[in-house]
C-alpha cells in the first residue's frame, strides 16, 4: 500500500513537471507570436522618490537594463535605448560609461542627434573627464564631418589631467597631413578669434604654432631632399645641413621624426 | 532576535545577494568594480533596514500581547530599561550582521582589484545610527499599533525619510500652505539621507568630518526622542 502511494505521488509529481514545461513552451511561442513591445523605461525623477537614496545602484541597474537591451537584438529599432542611457546618467551625472557606449552606438542605430546631445550632456556635467570629450571629436568627424568641431574636441581631450599618449597624440595629429594641414589651421584660427576663453585660446595658438611647424619640417626636409636625394630621418640632420638654424620646440610638447615621404610625425 | 530562524534567512539573503555583485559586475561591460561597489553597500543597507523593521516592530509588540512584559517589569527592571534593553540588543544584532556583510563586501572589492575600501567604514558608521533610527521608530509604532501597521508605516517613513529634501523642494515651488506643509514635514520627520554617503563613497570621495558629525547628533537625537515617546506608550499600555 504505501509502494502505491509513492509511485502514485512520483507520477502526480511527474505530470505537474511535464505541465510547467508545456505551459512554459505554449507561453513562449505565444510572446514570440505576439511580437516585441519596447519597455517603458522610467523617469529619473520617479526612481529618485523610490530607490531610498540609492541613486548609483539605480543608475547601475539602468546601465544593465540598456546592455541588456541592446545585446538582446529583440528589437531593429532600439527605440528605448536612449531612455536607457538618460535614466542612468540623471541618476548619476558622473557615470562615464553610458555617455561613451550612448556616444558610440546611438549614431549606428540611426540616433546621431541622441548620441551627440548625451554626449554633449556628459561632457558638461564631467569637465575634468577625457573620454567624453574624445568621443564627441570621434562622433564630430566619423558622422557629423565638423571638422572644427572635431579639432576641437581632440584637443580638450588631449588637454585633460589623465589622458593617455595615444589622445595626445592623435589630438596633435589631427588634420595635420599635407593637405588637411591648411583647413586645420583656418578651423584653429576661427577658434582663437571667436573664442572668450583664455584656455580655448592658448590652446588654439599651440596647435596653429604645432602645424606650422610640421609644415615648415616638410619644406625643410623637401630642400634637403634636393641637396642630399634622400629624405632625413629625423630634424637634426636639417640643422646639421644648415637648412633650419634650430629644432623649433613644439608647445605642445612633441618631438618629430620623418616618414618615408618626407613628412614630418609626431616621435 | 538570534533565536529567530527569519533572521538567518534575512541574513543569509544579504550574503547571497553582496556575492551575487560579482556575477552583475560581469555584465557590466568594464564596470565590474563600480557594479560591486554600489550593490554591495546597497545590499549591506537594504538588509540591515530590513531586519530592523521586521524586528523593530515585532519586538516590544509580541512581549505586550503575550503579556511576558509584565513578568518582567516584576523584577527589579524598569520600563525604561526594558525599551533601552531591547534597543540595545536588537542594534547589536543587526550591527554584528551588518559587520559581517561590511566584511563580505570588502573581500569582494578586493576579489576584483578595489584594494581596501576604507572609506566603506564611514558609511557602515552611519547605518548603524540609521538603523538605531529606524529601531526606535517601528519600537515605537509597534506599542502605538499593531505589528503590521508598524511595519507598513516605518516602510512609508523610510521611503519618505530618503525623499524629504524634495518633498521640501517641490513643496518650496507652490503656495503657502504646501511651504507649511513642506516645512513640516522636513522638520518633523526622520531625514534619512543624512545617514547616506553610498553616492559618494563609490567614486572614492572621502566625506565631511563636520557633517558626520551632525548627522550622529542628529541621529541620537531622534533615537532618543523616539525611544523616549515609545517609553511613554508603553508606560500608558500598562497602567
Amino acid at each position: 500500500m504505501t509502494k502505491v502511494k509513492t509511485y502514485l505521488l512520483v507520477s502526480i509529481f511527474l505530470c505537474l513537471a511535464a505541465l510547467l514545461i508545456v505551459a512554459q513552451y505554449l507561453f513562449d511561442s505565444d510572446k514570440a507570436r505576439a511580437g516585441f513591445t519596447d519597455p517603458i523605461v522610467p523617469r529619473a525623477e520617479i526612481i529618485r522618490y523610490i530607490d531610498l537614496g540609492l541613486h548609483n545602484a539605480a543608475a547601475d541597474l539602468a546601465w544593465l537594463g540598456a546592455i541588456q537591451y541592446y545585446g538582446g537584438r529583440i528589437t531593429p529599432h532600439y527605440d528605448s535605448l536612449d531612455d536607457y542611457f538618460i535614466l542612468s546618467t540623471e541618476l548619476d551625472p558622473h557615470f562615464i560609461h553610458p555617455y561613451t557606449f550612448g556616444t558610440l552606438i546611438l549614431p549606428t542605430i540611426g540616433q546621431l542627434d541622441k548620441g551627440v546631445a548625451l554626449a554633449r550632456i556628459g561632457f558638461d556635467n564631467n569637465p575634468d573627464d577625457w573620454l567624453i570629450p574624445y568621443y564627441l571629436a570621434s562622433a564630430s568627424h566619423i558622422y557629423l564631418n565638423d571638422r572644427a568641431s572635431a579639432a576641437q574636441y581632440f584637443d580638450i581631450a588631449a588637454g585633460k589631467k589623465d589622458s593617455p599618449e595615444g589622445v595626445k597624440k592623435l589630438a596633435a595629429s589631427y588634420g595635420a597631413n599635407g593637405s588637411m594641414r591648411s583647413k586645420t589651421i583656418a578651423i584653429w584660427e576661427q577658434i582663437y578669434n571667436e573664442t572668450n576663453d583664455e584656455i580655448a585660446k592658448e590652446r588654439a595658438k599651440n596647435n596653429i604654432i604645432h602645424l606650422e611647424i610640421m609644415a615648415l619640417l616638410d619644406a625643410a626636409a623637401a630642400k634637403y631632399k634636393d641637396r642630399q636625394g634622400y629624405y632625413p630621418k629625423v630634424p637634426n640632420e636639417l640643422v646639421s645641413a644648415r637648412i633650419i638654424k634650430t629644432v623649433p620646440i613644439d608647445p605642445l610638447g612633441f618631438t618629430y621624426q620623418f616618414d618615408s615621404d618626407g613628412k614630418a610625425m609626431i616621435k | 532576535m538570534v533565536r529567530d530562524r527569519i533572521f538567518y534567512g534575512i541574513f543569509a539573503f544579504g550574503i547571497i545577494f553582496i556575492s551575487s555583485s560579482l556575477l552583475l559586475g560581469s555584465l557590466s561591460l568594464g564596470e565590474d568594480l563600480r557594479i560591486t561597489k554600489d550593490f554591495g553597500l546597497a545590499s549591506i543597507y537594504l538588509f540591515s533596514i530590513i531586519l530592523a523593521i521586521f524586528f523593530g516592530s515585532q519586538s516590544i509588540n509580541r512581549e505586550l500581547n503575550d503579556r511576558t512584559y509584565h513578568l518582567v517589569i516584576l523584577r527589579p527592571v524598569s520600563s525604561a530599561q526594558f525599551i533601552l534593553g531591547k534597543f540595545v540588543g536588537l542594534l547589536f544584532g543587526i550591527g554584528l550582521s551588518a559587520l559581517i556583510m561590511q566584511l563580505l563586501y570588502l573581500a569582494v572589492v578586493g576579489l576584483q582589484h578595489g584594494g581596501f575600501d576604507l572609506i566603506s567604514f564611514y558609511q557602515f558608521f552611519l547605518l548603524i545610527f540609521e538603523v538605531g533610527v529606524v529601531l526606535s521608530l517601528s519600537l515605537l509604532l509597534s506599542v502605538i499599533g499593531t505589528q503590521l501597521s508598524a511595519t507598513i508605516l516605518s516602510i512609508l517613513l523610510i521611503f519618505i525619510g530618503h525623499s524629504l529634501e524634495m518633498i521640501k523642494h517641490a513643496a518650496d515651488k507652490g503656495g503657502l500652505i504646501a511651504k507649511g506643509i513642506g516645512n513640516i514635514l522636513y522638520y518633523f520627520l526622520p531625514n534619512l539621507e543624512k545617514f547616506n554617503l553610498r553616492n559618494s563613497i563609490s567614486y572614492g570621495v572621502r566625506p565631511q568630518p563636520n557633517l558626520i558629525f551632525l548627522a550622529l547628533i542628529y541621529g541620537v537625537a531622534f533615537s532618543v526622542i523616539l525611544l523616549s515617546l515609545c517609553h511613554l506608550a508603553v508606560k500608558k499600555h500598562h497602567d
